[in-house]
């Protein structure tokens, strides 16, 4: 298949995943089971995501170690709720991250 | 009561830090696509008509080695958490015209989702609130357009030992912490992570969705008696 056609068609696909869900033609809606499910979304949708990024490395194979990335993901947990703040979480763990990853004390 | 321009900068702002982490990422996407053999302008247009990260790098990763239906497949299966976002969303767009939705379902994205979703839900006041998802998602799909455009032209310059991605997982740590309150919340968050590891090493290709819709099937016992108290 030719690959412009390859790319509009997994274009298209995409667009209507997101589409279908927020074009009102299902109606969603329900009662307080319903909205208490509706607002789990996103904890139980960017957890995998978080998960993935922390503990496999990029060949896919689990870390079975302490990484920094745990580690850095634990103290992003801290500081988060700490603060409440997403920029003052993103910033002190990167440095945190950076200090670990780019320093030979820590880098072996 | 904000204005719309007020809930569109929001928007931009609070996307902003999140643009930390998806630059490396459009970069890595642009290096990739031209890499793989596709045109610039293919590797480039990409990303505005497929405009989704993960898909776009196993589209570049894979078109050359599988056949058509199983990277569509793959593609879909990546792409099938929107889904969840777009009924999340739906709740709070509910009066707007086919125009908007079309537009909103565009920029729809995992960044822009995180960080709108988080707003809505905090806001009494509901009117025009869906201008702060216009905000943060054109503001992560022109940051996509750039760093592609610099993957694919000036790629070869990145140093490689500064890992800028690592933003887009504690960003959204930094996201659903303060949302997780009630015991159903932590045990669904747990549940979550502890099916994604399973579906992640072995390889399904639906492990986010898996993930969340068993979890939340397992929450469900604990929501129900939170309801009944």
């Amino acid at each position: 298949m030719n690959v412009w056609y390859l790319i509009i068609l997994c274009g298209f696909l995409t667009f209507l995943i997101r589409f279908i869900p927020m074009s009102g033609v299902i109606n969603f809606q329900g009662s307080t089971l319903y909205t208490k499910v509706i607002n789990l979304i996103p904890i139980v949708v960017l957890t995998p995501i978080i998960i993935q990024a922390l503990m496999f490395d990029k060949s896919g194979e689990i870390i079975n170690s302490i990484s920094f990335e745990i580690a850095c993901g634990v103290l992003a947990v801290l500081i988060s709720i700490l603060f409440k703040n997403v920029m003052i979480t993103i910033v002190l763990t990167m440095m945190f991250f950076l200090i670990l990853t780019n320093i030979p004390f820590f880098n072996g | 009561m904000e204005t719309k321009l007020q809930h569109f900068k929001s928007g931009i702002i609070q996307e902003l830090p999140l643009q930390i982490g998806v630059f490396p990422f459009g970069l890595i996407y642009g290096i990739l696509a031209v890499e793989s053999g596709l045109s610039v302008l293919q590797s480039f247009f990409m990303s505005s008509i497929i405009f989704a990260g993960a898909s776009q790098i196993v589209f570049a990763q894979f078109y050359l080695f599988v056949s058509p239906i199983s990277l569509i497949t793959s593609i879909v299966s990546i792409n099938l958490r929107h889904l969840l976002y777009g009924i999340s969303i739906n709740e709070y767009i509910k009066n707007l015209s086919l125009k908007w939705r079309i537009i909103l379902s565009y920029l729809l994205t995992d960044e822009a989702y995180a960080i709108s979703i988080k707003y809505f839900a905090t806001k009494k006041n509901k009117k025009f609130m869906h201008y702060h998802l216009l905000g943060s998602g054109l503001t992560l799909f022109l940051t996509w357009q750039i760093s592609t455009f610099f993957g694919i032209f000036f790629g070869q310059f990145i140093p490689e030992n500064i890992n800028l991605s690592f933003i887009i997982p504690l960003s959204f740590i930094a996201i659903i912490t303060p949302m997780i309150k009630k015991k159903y919340e932590i045990i669904a968050c747990l549940f979550s992570g502890f099916f994604a590891i399973i579906f992640y090493k072995f390889n399904f290709e639906l492990w986010i969705i898996l993930s969340a819709l068993l979890s939340i099937s397992i929450s469900i016992p604990l929501i129900k008696k939170d309801i009944k108290k």
